[in-house]
């Protein structure tokens, strides 16, 4: 297991690695200059600050320096927004995604897995043709409209809850449901499809010859099978939704990761996108080694090889 | 059994808790949004959205829309824009010498919100800081105009007491230019980069001086009671303002809503007090909407070198540019591709310029502009013209890049123009090329483009659009070099009666109009909103986007 582990770390460095050294190359092949906005700076401004910062160095002195500070945990300081750490941005930004992503996952999963069960115990009945028809809908809607929909409804009709913005428990339940309704429609359609898998399975029809009511058969057989495929879904699910969306996290102004992302490529934050691309990938690294360990302990028969 | 219910269960407490703690983090750092609520009930609070943020309350650094108005309620300058004219700020008088280069500005008693006076040195020191290499000041070149400020930037001039700028007591200011800037007291006004910042305050915070509440200090009507990035900016009402009497206020909110339609439903929700830029078409929504100047001046560039050779044939031709802008009817093309708002026209002559008695538009006419609606007889005619010249056949006629930035507004004036050019010229020879921002804006600066669709600021005088295109500036990508317009516009600049400077730039304005490389096309004008009950909002331009000092709410 430690040998394991130590193995998956050198391979998650790696990979991080790779990660840093693209998002690099690739952000500094981008034509155009971060100083510029709609209306131009004078060139001899933007040549001062481009030395003021560092850009007009050669582009290996400067990728090995990058690699040096993200060594020492340094991200360096955003071009777009004067004398903000990338660091900051993220201990600022990454909990209210953070909050917004899990509260979503919190009712997104518990609910997309028991509509998928269910659909998928009652195949073929009105209520499955239902879930199925809503799966469709909540994927094929996009999340925007759904949440300008909330608002209208909700917010400017209803008055019930604000409309955007974002600092108490009220200003959470729009976006996390616009934000779970997509999760919940694709867990709906693996769930189902997965549980539908495993009831052709043996183990399943001899429980059922072993005389097992139906509950016990889908709680204690079924479903622990079936929840592989979620799993696997959940560690990327995860790591992406609390690093926020840029969709709803624009729509609702939440001041969450999302729109520095967006935002930090659209307008060459060199250092803010390569931060926070890097922070992504730390997630999704540590999340996916989670789910591999999550499998043992959902399906006992894989073991985590030596 | 266990596993499955710990995973089930574990994910969804897992949540609610971070949620929980993340929803404290976010409401502890700041005011706290459940909190304030209550508060603005009884409060007197005006509340506004910005769709971004600013980039940085440094007055140094600060370089967008956002960050003027809060700065604007924060600070007190010199002198500020109150109803569209310029009046004393933290200066109640100055003197300017007949030779209109040394400015002695006196200074009244205002205090910093900590109690501490506001002296000349803090604006010597703040004037100084703006030009300094060192603070890596985007808008360093709005104090150009000030004796060696360009070369103390450019490191030519190391000793900075060699920068025209010197407190001669701690109420006495002298400014020396390098050459008489007849609206310097306006400049002083409109731009933020001017906002007096202390030393120590700034020395104590380092890099951090700008980026959050903690780290400013204000001498203005308002101080910066907390900065949720990205969400809420909260100002409250400075006590130690030295005109506090007339604020009365308690607080601006300025929230921070990327989503321009979640604008407006915050404004129907009664979440905000007005919205300052309604988007294009929604304003029928609100039939007691008001409308302004957006402040900037539309036109085409046209690149006299051409993107290559073949194409600066046919560009540098001043024949054919004047074909194509005789051809647009600027009056259809601008209320349907543009804006309805917007306002056509055939010079540069921006309705917000002053002149002496009456806005420098009306008063210094420009004999000969084009018709407003153009002249398709007249274009076609020049495009014969410019052929025989360039010796061009109209079938084999090199390619023309359009650059255009890659937003739905733009490429559908490009559209509509390079269809116009095709039906009225039988022009099929031009391709649209839409880039993002900072890549159209590349383009330009290399020389990459043959037509470009430009938007550039008012400003508060026509010197100041006019220098834009002489041969040295840094911005003048169109490749027109002629030493008549440098000499003309330099030589009006100079003139100190300002009845002869203006009539002088009218001159240069014909001039630009009759061989430059520029086709103006409209100014833009925006449309807002204010919730009845507001009184006293100052939206006049120029100005900042809304002055909210003398305001008041009722509710």
């Amino acid at each position: 297991m430690l040998r394991y582990l130590a193995y998956r770390a050198l391979i998650s460095l790696l990979a991080l690695w790779i990660l840093a050294t693209a998002s690099f190359f690739l952000l500094r092949a981008l034509p155009g200059s971060p100083f510029q906005t709609e209306i131009p700076i004078p060139p001899e401004i933007e040549a001062h600050l481009s030395h003021y910062y560092g850009l007009d160095r050669p582009l290996l002195a400067q990728y090995a320096t990058y690699l040096d500070r993200l060594l020492h945990g340094d991200m360096g300081y955003s071009l777009k927004y004067a004398n903000r750490s990338v660091n900051g941005i993220i201990a600022e930004a990454f909990p209210v995604s953070a909050a917004l992503g899990l509260t979503a996952i919190g009712f997104a999963v518990p609910v997309g897995i028991v509509f998928g069960v269910v659909s998928a115990r009652l195949r073929g009945q009105a209520v499955d043709y239902g879930l199925v028809a809503l799966a469709v809908l909540g994927m094929s809607v996009p999340s925007f409209i759904v949440g300008a929909m909330l608002q209208y409804w909700f917010g400017v009709r209803l008055r019930w809850l604000p409309v955007a913005e974002w600092g108490s428990p009220a200003h959470v339940v729009l976006p996390a449901f616009a934000l779970g309704l997509t999760m919940i429609a694709s867990l709906t359609r693996t769930m189902r499809a997965s549980m539908l898998e495993v009831v052709e399975q043996e183990f399943v029809k001899t429980a059922r010859m072993k005389g097992l009511s139906e509950w016990q058969i889908v709680f204690r057989h079924e479903l622990r099978n079936a929840l592989i495929p979620i799993v696997t879904h959940l560690g990327p699910l995860v790591a992406f939704t609390v690093t926020g969306s840029f969709v709803i996290e624009q729509l609702f102004a939440i001041p969450g990761l999302g729109r520095y992302f967006v935002m930090s490529v659209t307008s060459l934050d060199y250092t803010t996108a390569m931060g926070l691309t890097v922070f992504l990938g730390v997630l999704v690294i540590a999340f996916n080694l989670l789910v591999d360990l999550a499998y043992t302990l959902v399906d006992p028969r894989i073991q985590i090889a030596r | 059994m266990r596993v499955r219910r710990s995973i089930v269960c574990l994910i969804p407490a897992l949540a609610i808790l971070l949620a929980a703690c993340g929803g404290a983090a976010g409401g502890g750092s700041s005011e706290g949004g459940g909190s304030s609520e209550p508060a603005s009930e009884t409060a007197k609070v005006f509340r506004v959205a910005y769709t971004f943020e600013p980039g940085s309350l440094d007055p140094a650094l600060a370089t967008d829309n956002a960050a003027g108005s809060v700065l604007y309620h924060l600070s007190e300058g010199l002198v500020r824009y109150v109803g569209g004219k310029v009046v004393p700020g933290i200066a109640e008088s100055w003197d300017v010498s007949p030779d209109g280069l040394t400015y002695t500005f006196h200074l009244r008693d205002a205090k910093w919100q900590d109690g501490q006076p506001v002296t000349a040195h803090d604006f010597a020191y703040s004037f100084l800081r703006l030009v300094s290499p060192d603070t890596a000041s985007p808008v360093a070149d709005v104090a150009f105009d000030i004796a060696n400020a360009a070369a103390y930037h450019a490191g030519q001039v190391s000793d900075a007491s060699q920068v025209g700028v010197k407190a001669l007591d701690a109420k006495t200011l002298e400014i020396r230019l390098d050459h008489p800037v007849p609206y310097f007291v306006s400049l002083l006004a409109g731009q933020s980069a001017f906002y007096p910042v202390r030393k120590d305050v700034v020395e104590a915070a380092g890099k951090s001086y700008g980026t959050d509440a903690q780290h400013f200090i204000s001498d203005g009507p308002f101080t910066l009671e907390s900065w949720q990035h990205e969400a809420k900016l909260r100002l409250v009402k400075n006590p130690a303002y030295w005109n506090a009497s007339a604020v009365k206020l308690d607080a601006i909110e300025v929230s921070v809503v990327p989503d321009s339609n979640t604008i407006l439903n915050m404004y129907d929700n009664g979440d905000i007090d007005a919205v300052l830029n309604i988007p294009a078409g929604q304003e029928v929504r609100y039939p007691d909407h008001g409308v302004r100047w957006g402040g900037s001046i539309a036109f085409l560039e046209f690149n006299l070198a051409g993107k290559d050779q073949a194409a600066g044939k046919l560009v540098g031709n001043l024949h054919f540019r004047e074909a194509l802008s005789l051809a647009i009817d600027r009056t259809t093309f601008v209320h349907t591709a543009v804006s309805a708002l917007s306002v056509p026209t055939t010079r540069f002559a921006h309705p917000t310029w002053p002149g002496t008695a009456m806005p420098y538009a009306s008063e210094y006419a420009v004999p000969d502009t084009a018709p407003l609606s153009g002249d398709p007889q007249k274009a076609k005619g020049l495009l014969a013209q410019a052929l025989q010249e360039t010796g061009l056949s109209a079938d084999k006629l090199p390619k023309l890049t359009f650059v255009v930035f890659d937003n739905l507004p733009r490429r559908t004036i490009a559209e509509a123009l390079v269809e116009t050019w095709r039906q009225v010229l039988g022009l099929q020879n031009i391709d649209i090329q839409t880039l993002p921002i900072p890549q159209a804006i590349q383009a330009g600066f290399q020389g990459q483009f043959d037509i470009y669709y430009q938007t550039m600021s008012a400003e508060v005088d026509p010197y100041l659009f006019f220098r834009y295109w002489t041969s040295t500036n840094g911005l003048n990508w169109t490749h027109w070099k002629d030493a008549t317009y440098d000499q003309m516009l330099d030589s009006a600049n100079r003139q100190l009666d300002p009845a002869a400077r203006l009539s002088a730039l009218r001159d240069v304005e014909a001039y630009l109009l009759a061989h430059g490389p520029l086709a103006p096309i409209a100014y833009d004008r925006t449309t807002y909103v204010v919730r009845s009950g507001v009184s006293g909002l100052d939206l006049s331009t120029p100005g900042p986007d809304f002055d909210a000092i003398a305001a008041d709410v009722g509710r």
